[in-house]
This record gives structure tokens, C-alpha cells and sequence, in this order.
């Protein structure tokens, strides 16, 4: 398996309190495949995913990735948090680089992928701007490109598209789907949105009230070359909505 | 579009004109004081032999700056800069170790909490016993005064930086140090400045401290022996010249501020 997350579970120490964030979570991921985790506000979805992307240790359990337990952050993850985190005082091909910078992989082969990707998704003749003057929506792509640019093999975005409005989310959320696909990688991808978890994954994780373990796993039908603006119009996309909705109140 | 220009020219010419009438209007209140000092003494309202005058100030400048009123301006721009670059450089350094190991600041805040409320004056006999009576006590003073200061607010600022920001960083496998130099250090750039404004103003009054209490040189040390001998037009002009240098140094950090951020956006 591609992806294998087993019997992960976390408990948060403060003083006060320990806090059981994550119970028992299993899942597997396939190559190529899309995966969304939803679950009630605070059931522990982010800390999953941070788990899965090394910056956090579970208590139990473990994260097996390319058939290598994950103890750390590793190269092969590329990991995106909500709003683009892009930094103010770097040009936009400086922001994309950076990446390649802290990994001392700054190569003329890396970098002419990173310009290739900065190009292809219309990004080019923004490269020497300052991230203040990009629109909500290219911010976004290019943070993307940032986490591309490190060529990782498994996507990891929380909540990344929240800090945006409902259009440009929509919007760019089909922008990334469509380059993920393009780029051939692997996602997981955690969002508070039914629809846009419906619209862009193969597979929805549901997960509990925390402490959470997996509620069910739905399997979507909509295939890789859906548009997931369009597909919102499908047949069937309002009973997997429902689906969905049922689960994750009960 | 030709609309957009007029209006875009319309806009730069209410900038400039504004920018104009803040000049002319600083100007116009230190003439204004100025005149109604001089006004003032001539009509007989204040004695100038107390308040002085800014006529009489100006020929004791004239007649100290055939003398040593050079060596005196020296000294105390050049303990000025030595502590305030010897504060930035200490403050600079203590403030990153804190970062670095969050024990360390744990252990050691209240001990900057206590000495940043402490009366540094109060040090005074303490710092002459130490350093000895001459330029190093000077220059220990301003440390004294500007150090501690400066180690808390770089160290809070360094400790605000953006989390998110950090964690992008650490997720592309960066270490405390990449950290420190990919993203806690640019973030606070602005913190930086923010503090060697102050920093500047403080070893200043660090550096007239220490003159007034050991100095036999400086603009400190001009101003206690001519209160003594009752020279009130060169207690007067000491004063106004200090506040010209103390005008002319923080003049000085913001040009350097603004060179660092264009260096900084093209790094
Ligand atoms: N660093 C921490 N220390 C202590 N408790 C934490 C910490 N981070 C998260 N928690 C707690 O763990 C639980 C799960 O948090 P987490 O952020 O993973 O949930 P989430 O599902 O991503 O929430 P949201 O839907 O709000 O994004 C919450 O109850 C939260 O208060
Ligand atoms: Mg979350």
C-alpha cells in the first residue's frame, strides 16, 4: 500500500488536561488517489494530518508511507496549512524556491521545474512580485507550486482553501485538483466543506467526535477526469452529500 | 483611463503639497519659539542671564567652536555609538540564545524583568568602582540603560513570529536554525528598528548619565560644569546641540531601516 495509516492515536499533554485528540484511526491510501477527511470541528483532523506529515508524533500506532515508517518530516510529503503562508518579504519565485533552499536543492534542473510549474499555471509574470499584490486565489497556487517545486509524492492540505471566499474557493479548488492530477500525485486532503470533500476526492474518510476514530469511509463514483465545479451538478452528487451528512452527526 | 491619470495626478499633487505644509509648518514653530525666546528676553520678561537666549547661544556656539566644543561633541557621539553598537550587538546575540533554548528564557525572564525595572542611575557608584572613572564607565552606563531593553523586545518579537510561517518551513524539514533564518529573523526586522530607535534615545541618556557622573570630556560633562560656574548660555546650547545629534542619529537608523528592508525584499 501507498499509504498506510495504522491505529494512530494521539493524546495532547498540557497541564491541566490530557487531552485523547485522536482515538484509533486506520486507513490506506492508494497511489494516485484522492482522499478527503471530514469529522465535527475539533475531532482531531488536523493533528492527523499532521501526524501523517511528520511534524507530529503519534502516541500509538504509525504512519507507513512508501513502505518506510514516517519518523520526522520527510522530503517525499509536501504539507499545506490553511491560508498560503507565503512570505511577505520574498518575491514570488523566491517564495517557491524556498522550499529547494532549505532542502539544498537548489539545482538548474529544480529550478527549471519550479519555472516550468510557475508558468504553466499562469503564474510567470508575477514571479518577481511581492505576494501583497496577487489575488487571494494565485497566493494560493502559488503556495502550491511551493510545495510541488520539492517534487513530493503525497499532498497533505489542511483546510487550505478556507481562508478564501466562497468563489475564489471553488475556483481554486478545482485550480488544485487539476494540477494534482496533472502533476500524477497523491492527496489527503482535510476540509470542513461537504461539497468540496464530495467534489474532489475518490475516497471520504469520515471521522467521530473526538476522540475520533473512522466513523465510515465512502467511496466516491465521479472517476479522475470530472470537473469538480460541474460535477457538483451530478446526479448523484447530492446523495453522497447526504451520505456524508448522516455520518458525520451521528 | 486618462480619468485614472488625472486623478492619479491630482492625488500626488494633495501628497506633495500636504508634505510641504508639515515641513513649513515644523519649521515655522521652531523659528516661532526661537523669536519669542529672544523677544522675550530683550523685552525684559525673562532674564537672560537665567533662561538664556537663542542670540546668546549662538555666539557662545561661535566662541566654543574655536575652542573644544569639537573634542566635547566627540566624545559623546563616540560613546554613543560604541554603546549603542555594543548594546545591539549583545542584545542581538542574548535575545537569539533565548530563542533558541526556551529553558534558558524560562530560567532567566524574571531576572530581566527585575533589572529592566531597576533604576539603572542607581548602579552609578557601582559602574565607576568597576570600570573606572573615564570612557568605559560612560559606555557601561549606556549598556546598562539600553541593554536589558533591548534583549526583551527582540526576544518577544522573536517569540511572536508567525506560527503557520514556521511551520511551513519545518515541514520542507527545516531546522531551528533555517528557522531562525528563513523566517524568525525577516519577521522581525521591523521589531529590530522598532528597538534600535529606542535603543538610540537610551544610550544617549546612558551616555549624559555617565558623563555628568565621572566624565572629564562630553556634552554631559560641559552641561555639569557650566550649571556650576552658572554659564546658563552653555548649559542651554549643550542641551539644544544634543538634541540636534540625538535628531540626527535616529535620521540616521531610519535611512539604515529603509536600505535593510530593500536588502531584505532582494535577498
Ligand atoms: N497543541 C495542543 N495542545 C493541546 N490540545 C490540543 C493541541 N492542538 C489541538 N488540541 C486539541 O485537540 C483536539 C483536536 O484538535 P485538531 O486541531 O486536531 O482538531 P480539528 O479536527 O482539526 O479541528 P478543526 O475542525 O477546528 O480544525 C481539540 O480538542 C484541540 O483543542
Ligand atoms: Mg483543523
Amino acid at each position: 500500500m501507498f499509504l498506510s495509516v495504522e491505529n494512530i492515536g494521539l493524546s495532547y499533554q498540557t497541564a491541566e488536561r490530557e487531552t485523547m485528540a485522536v482515538k484509533d484511526v486506520s486507513f490506506d491510501v492508494k497511489e494516485g488517489e484522492f482522499v478527503s477527511i471530514v469529522g465535527p470541528s475539533g475531532c482531531g483532523k488536523s493533528t492527523l494530518l499532521s501526524c501523517i506529515a511528520g511534524l507530529t508524533v503519534p502516541t500509538t500506532g504509525q504512519i507507513i508511507f512508501k513502505g518506510r515508517p514516517t519518523d520526522g518530516v520527510r522530503e517525499d510529503v509536501g504539507y499545506m496549512l490553511q491560508s498560503d503562508n507565503l512570505m511577505p518579504w520574498r518575491s514570488i519565485y523566491k517564495n517557491v524556491t524556498l522550499g529547494l533552499e532549505i532542502q539544498n536543492k537548489l539545482t538548474a534542473e529544480n529550478e527549471a521545474y519550479a519555472q516550468s510549474l510557475l508558468k504553466k499555471y499562469d503564474l510567470w509574470e508575477f514571479k518577481d512580485s511581492y505576494p501583497s499584490r496577487l489575488s487571494g486565489g494565485m497566493r494560493q497556487r502559488a503556495a502550491l507550486i511551493r510545495t510541488l517545486a520539492v517534487k513530493p509524492d503525497l499532498l497533505l492540505l489542511d483546510e487550505a482553501f478556507s481562508a478564501l471566499d466562497y468563489q475564489t474557493r471553488v475556483n481554486v479548488s478545482r485550480d488544485v485538483y487539476r494540477i494534482l492530477r496533472a502533476e500524477n500525485k497523491t492527496m489527503v486532503m482535510v476540509t470542513h466543506d461537504i461539497p468540496e470533500a464530495v467534489a474532489m476526492s475518490d475516497r471520504v474518510v469520515v471521522l467521530s467526535k473526538r476522540p475520533s476514530v473512522v466513523q465510515k469511509i465512502l467511496t466516491l463514483p465521479f472517476g479522475r477526469r470530472r470537473d469538480p465545479i460541474s460535477v457538483r451538478g451530478h446526479g448523484r452528487f447530492q446523495s453522497f452529500f447526504d451520505a456524508v451528512w448522516k455520518e458525520m452527526n451521528i | 483611463m486618462n480619468n485614472t491619470r488625472y486623478s492619479r495626478s491630482r492625488y500626488l499633487r494633495a501628497v506633495q503639497k500636504e508634505k510641504r505644509a508639515v515641513r513649513i509648518l515644523q519649521l515655522s514653530i521652531v523659528a516661532g519659539l526661537l523669536f519669542a525666546w529672544e523677544a522675550g528676553t530683550r523685552l525684559g520678561l525673562a532674564d537672560a542671564f537665567i533662561v538664556s537666549s537663542p542670540v546668546r547661544m549662538f555666539s557662545m556656539f561661535v566662541t566654543m567652536a574655536g575652542g573644544d566644543l569639537a573634542r566635547h561633541v566627540m566624545y559623546t557621539v563616540g560613546e554613543t555609538m560604541a554603546g549603542f553598537f555594543l548594546g545591539v550587538a549583545m542584545g542581538f546575540g542574548a535575545a537569539v540564545g533565548l530563542w533558541y533554548s526556551p529553558f534558558a528564557h524560562k530560567v532567566l525572564s524574571p531576572y530581566l524583568v527585575v533589572l529592566n525595572s531597576l533604576p539603572k542611575v542607581a548602579l552609578g557608584p557601582v559602574i565607576i568602582v568597576w570600570a573606572g572613572a573615564g570612557i568605559s564607565a560612560v559606555i557601561t552606563m549606556a549598556l546598562a540603560i539600553s541593554l536589558i531593553v533591548t534583549i526583551m523586545e527582540l526576544t518577544h518579537g522573536f517569540y511572536s513570529t508567525d506560527a503557520n510561517m514556521m511551520t511551513t518551513v519545518q515541514s520542507f524539514g527545516a531546522g531551528k536554525w533555517e528557522c531562525f533564518k528563513k523566517v524568525v529573523m525577516p519577521y522581525n526586522v521591523p521589531v529590530l528598528f522598532q528597538s534600535l530607535k529606542v535603543n538610540i534615545g537610551l544610550c544617549l541618556v546612558g551616555v549624559i548619565t555617565g558623563e555628568f557622573l565621572v566624565s572629564r570630556a562630553g556634552l554631559g560633562y560641559l552641561i555639569v560644569y557650566a550649571g556650576q560656574v552658572f554659564k546658563m548660555d552653555l548649559v542651554m546650547m549643550s542641551v539644544v546641540l544634543l538634541g540636534f545629534i540625538a535628531f540626527l542619529m535616529y535620521s540616521a537608523v531610519s535611512a539604515a531601516e529603509k536600505l535593510a528592508v530593500k536588502i531584505i525584499n532582494h535577498i
